[in-house]
Formats: C-alpha cells, structure tokens, sequence
C-alpha cells in the first residue's frame, strides 16, 4: 500500500512540476510584450525597456524559470496586469466561487445520472430503457452553454423564477449547476447502466433474490454499491472536467469565479493572470484526480495489489 | 491473386465473410448507427443545397427586416442586422461541420502518427512522449484550447488548430495502447524475422489493424470538437461576426434573449443535432466494430 501510495504521489509530483513548466513555456509564446501592454498604448520605448528590466524580461529563459520557481513556492503568481492586484489574491477571491459552482454541477450529475442509470438498468430493454438512454445521449449532445441559455429563457425571462445573472443565493446556483453538470449526468447515467447490467447479472443477486430480499433492496443496497465502484473514478475525472467547464457557464449566468476571469484575462493580453488561473485549475484537477485514485485504493481493495 | 480469389468464394460458399463486410452488416442492423447516419445525412444535404433551398445571403443586413419572428417568410426568424437566420443556420453547418472533421484530422494525424511511433519503437522515444502527453492531459481540452487561442489569436482557422493540437494527446495515448498490444501479434514477429523495414511493419501490418478503435474514437472527437470550438466561438475567441458559426450566432443571439427567442433556439439545436448524429453513429460504430460482440 506504502509503495502504491509513494508511486501514485510521485507520479502526481511530476506532473505537476509539468506543469508548472508546460504553463511557463506557453505564456512565453503569447504575443505582445507583457511590459508594453501593462504601460498602455502611450508608453515610450525608454520606459517600457526600463519596466522590462524591473521585471527581469531582458534575463535569459532559464533565469526568468529559476525566479517563477521560486515566486510560485512562496505562493506569488504575479501581478495582475489589468487588475493591478496579486494574481494569488485575485484566484482566492473567485476559486470558492468556481469550486461551488462544480460541486453543486457534480451533484447534479451524481443524482441525476444515477438516477437514469438505474431506471435504465431496472426495465432493461423496455421503452423506459430506450427514454433514459436517448436522455443521457442528449445530455452527453447538448453544449453546456445552450442549455445554460434555455434554462435562463425559461426559468428567468418567462417564467421569472430566478434572476438572470448574479452568485448569491441558492437560487442562482441551481440554474448554472444543471447546465454545468448535465453532461456530466448523461456520461454517468451511461455507466451506471452498463455497471448496473453487469452486476445484476452475478450469483449474489441471484442469491439476493432467492432469499426473498425486496427487489428494491436487491437494486440499491445490493447491485448499486457494487455498481457504483467503477462510477467513482468518472466521477472524479468529471469534477475536473466541471471546474473547467465552469470558464463557459460563468460568462453565460454572468457569475464570479475563475472561469470569467480567465476569459477576461485572455482578453486583455494579462499574461501573469492567465499563467496564474491555468496553473491552478490544471493543478486542482491534478489533485482530483490523485484523491479520486487514492480513495479508489480503499473501496476497491483490489487495486492494491495490482 | 488468384488464390485470394478462390479463397473469397470458399469464403463466401461456406458463409464466412469478410471483417469489412461484418462491419457493414452489423451498422446496417444498428438502430443508432442509422439513426445518427439519417440525421448527418440530411444535415450535410441540407448544407450542400443550401444555395439553392435559401433565397437570402448569409452576411446580406436588410435593417428593415430585424429582428422578425419565424414566419412562413422567414421560417427561423431575423437577427438584429435583418440576416436569415435559417440561411445563417444552414451555412453555419459548413463552417462547423468543417473545424470539427479538419481539427480532428489534423489532432489525428500528428497524435496517430507519434502514438505509432512511440508504441512500435519504444525506449526514451516512448518515456520522454509519454510524460509529455501525461501533461497535457492533465490540462483539460478546453483550458489547453483556449491558451492556444490566446497564443494565436481570434479566428477561424486558428479554432481549428486549436481544438486538433488539444486532441493529440489522448490520440497519442489511444494509438499507443493498439500498437503495444498489436505488436505482439504473430504477424509482426513474422514480418520482422523476414527483414521487413520499420516503417513498413507500421505502416502495412500495425496500421491496419489498429484501424478499428480510430475510426470509432475519431468519430466520437468529431463531435467533441465540434462542442469546443462552438464554446470558444461562443466566447468570442473563434469565428468572428458577420461568420455564421453556430457558436458566434449564439453569442451574438443571447444579447436580445428578451426579445427574439429564435436567435438563441435555432442555432443550439443545430449543434445538438449534428453532435447527437455523430455521436449515434459512433455508438453503432464503435458496436459494429466491437470484436467481442457475437456473430449476429
């Protein structure tokens, strides 16, 4: 388990530091000079070359990493160009925001997904089977941003239960949630079934059922927890997957977060911010994805010993 | 020659058919392989006669004309500039249809051909690769989309490049995965033992029996890219106005959500649409291919 563990944290370790580096490559590549887009448009070039050498613009690529590196382990992202704030502060303020918005994404995914797999599952080859599945392959279709634009057309300009845009409150939540997370739901809802088919299939259901167990204790206490051990590892990936996909869905729903700042921040050529939100955001899905194989390791004791 | 001949009729006299032929018969069985060939057929029909079915231009503004809800005149309404939105609809299907197949030809391509490369050679080649691709990955497609963009700057050959080079990664892994297992075969043992060069044992006898999880992968990604480089357009990082992709049309739609319904409708249910044919037909691809799947 120790070496498992060891190998799975190096493994995460590397990638980061990848990164991290991958990251650093990248913003070198943008085009516009950093010290010329923070002076503006009026600038001299006397002044930007003397900015230029305050920043250690003008230093070889190698010194310019060695600094990055050791900005970034002191928790310093940059300066925001177009802020005029810490790149760090500014990702602090909008990273709970975002974080919600893909938990509360992941949640509709979860129930959502589960919820059609098992239906789906349950009256296997029926019309109820083929109605969950064509569901879940919309689901798996539909642009989040779409959906995200017809839920605000129905439940705000018609039907004027929510407003447009905004963060605060519950009520603004749900919209952006289901828009985010529908996706999400239809690849779970895929999984769940096939899992739930296979498991329905083994000897302990049978023996389930021949002891006269209720068929809805065989399907949720019995089938869908062995069916759900495959599930949790998509799950993970999906957080990932949400927290990214939240770039689009905060500038649908006009909401805070990470996502709009990203958005904002290519927009306006600030280099360190973009540098900053990517980083985070391919690192936080870094971490999902070590916890969600880490967690694999005590629900499946198998995968220990492989 | 004549001895593959006289094979194929025994073949055929005995009932055994071909694995190209097996394939045929099984897409032509399944529901959602022709369900989703029906609906990309009619879509590309629909984009090809475009010219022909649509009296308006797609970029032509008529003031006069904005903003006009769906009529017998105008069957998917006006936008603000007194555009077709039916028209922009249709031509929209080219441009998407188009960063979709050339973004995953051109991610297919350089991640297929590195996956078989590194699969089939193998050693630092494969190492050095394999981390690189690790991190990528570990950077979610849109995310790596978008600092492309950032990179090159709005347009529409630009989402292309973007949304292909963010697809090489997982080609890489996927391609990789075939030729390590492919290459254990008898076959390619036999292939080398009689001094076939490198490139021909990929080329002629990996190549084509890792053709199968490709085509079903590739077909799926058509889909995905299509998806992404509406978000990016969306965003307005891809096609710019007076473009008629279907991304741009939603973002420009969405300012008057309040007033003209048909501008946000219409293009989005075009994009579910092709995506929900591609990935049907996907489905029944990735069935009629499935080697596990019984002689039906």
């Amino acid at each position: 388990m120790t070496r498992y563990l060891l190998k799975r944290l190096g493994g995460a370790l590397f990638v980061l530091i990848g990164i991290i580096t991958l990251v650093f490559l990248i913003m070198q590549m943008l085009p516009g000079d950093p010290a010329a887009i923070m002076l503006g448009f009026s600038c001299t070039e006397e002044r930007v070359a003397v900015l230029r050498q305050e920043l250690g613009l003008d230093d070889p690529l190698i010194v310019q990493y060695g600094r990055y590196l050791r900005n970034l382990t002191r928790g310093d992202l940059g300066r925001s160009m177009s802020k005029s704030m810490p790149v760090s502060r500014l990702i602090a303020q909008q990273m709970p925001a975002t974080v919600k918005l893909a938990f509360a994404g992941l949640g509709c995914a979860i129930v959502l997904g589960v919820f059609l797999g098992v239906l789906s599952a349950k009256y296997h080859g029926t019309w109820v089977d083929t109605g969950c599945m064509m569901i879940a392959l919309t689901g798996v279709s539909i642009p989040s941003f779409w959906l995200g634009l017809l839920l605000i057309f129905t439940f705000s300009v018609t039907l004027n239960w929510v407003p447009i845009v905004g963060t605060a409150g519950i009520g603004r939540l749900i919209l952006p949630a289901l828009a985010l997370g529908f996706r999400s739901a239809g690849l779970v809802a895929r999984l769940v079934r096939s899992s739930m088919l296979e498991v329905l299939s083994q000897d302990f259901i049978q023996s389930a059922r021949a002891k006269g167990l209720r068929e809805s204790r065989v399907l949720y206490r019995h089938a869908l927890k062995n069916a759900l051990i495959p599930v949790i590892t998509v799950v993970g990936l999906q957080f990932g997957r949400l927290l990214a996909g939240s770039v689009v869905i905060e500038s649908v729903f006009g909401r805070e977060g990470i996502g709009r700042l990203l958005v904002d921040a290519i927009n306006v050529h600030d280099i360190p911010l973009v540098q900053g939100v990517v980083l985070v955001t391919a690192m936080s899905y870094v971490l999902v994805n070590l916890i969600v194989d880490l967690s694999y390791t005590l629900l499946d004791p198998r995968v220990r010993y492989r | 020659m004549e001895a593959i001949r006289r094979r194929e009729k025994r073949a055929k006299k005995e009932g055994i058919e071909s694995p190209a032929r097996l394939t045929l018969r099984r897409l032509r069985k399944s529901p959602s392989a022709r369900a989703g060939l029906g609906i990309l057929l009619a879509i590309i029909l629909l984009t090809l006669l475009a010219p022909v079915i649509s009296p308006y231009n797609p970029t032509k503004m008529s003031p006069t004309e904005a903003f006009q809800a769906p009529s017998g005149r105008h069957l998917m309404g006006t936008d603000d500039f007194g555009r077709d939105v039916a028209t922009r609809v249709l031509f929209g299907a080219r441009i998407s249809l188009a960063i979709g197949l050339i973004a995953v030809a051109l991610g297919g391509t350089i991640g297929a051909t590195l996956g078989l490369i590194a699969g089939y050679v193998g050693g630092k080649f494969d190492f050095i690769l394999m981390r690189i691709v690790d991190i990528m990955l570990a950077v979610p497609g849109i995310l790596l989309a978008m600092v492309i963009m950032a990179i090159l700057g709005p347009s529409l050959t630009n989402v292309m490049i973007a949304v292909g080079l963010s697809d090489i990664p997982m080609y890489v892994r996927l391609v990789r995965g075939c030729v390590l297992s492919a290459k254990e075969n008898n076959y390619v043992e036999a292939a080398r033992a009689l001094g076939c060069p490198r490139r021909k044992i990929i080329l002629k006898h990996i190549l084509p029996n890792i053709v199968a999880p490709l085509i079903v992968y590739s077909t799926l990604e058509v889909a995905n890219a299509i998806l992404t480089s509406a978000a990016l357009s969306f965003l307005g990082m891809g096609a710019q106005p007076p473009t008629p992709e279907w991304g741009s049309m939603l973002s420009e739609g969405r300012r008057y959500i309040r007033s003209a319904w048909w501008l946000i409708t219409f293009p989005g249910l075009m994009i579910v649409l092709s995506v929900l044919g591609i990935n049907l037909m996907g489905d029944g691809l990735r069935d009629a291919l499935d080697p596990k799947l019984k002689r039906r």
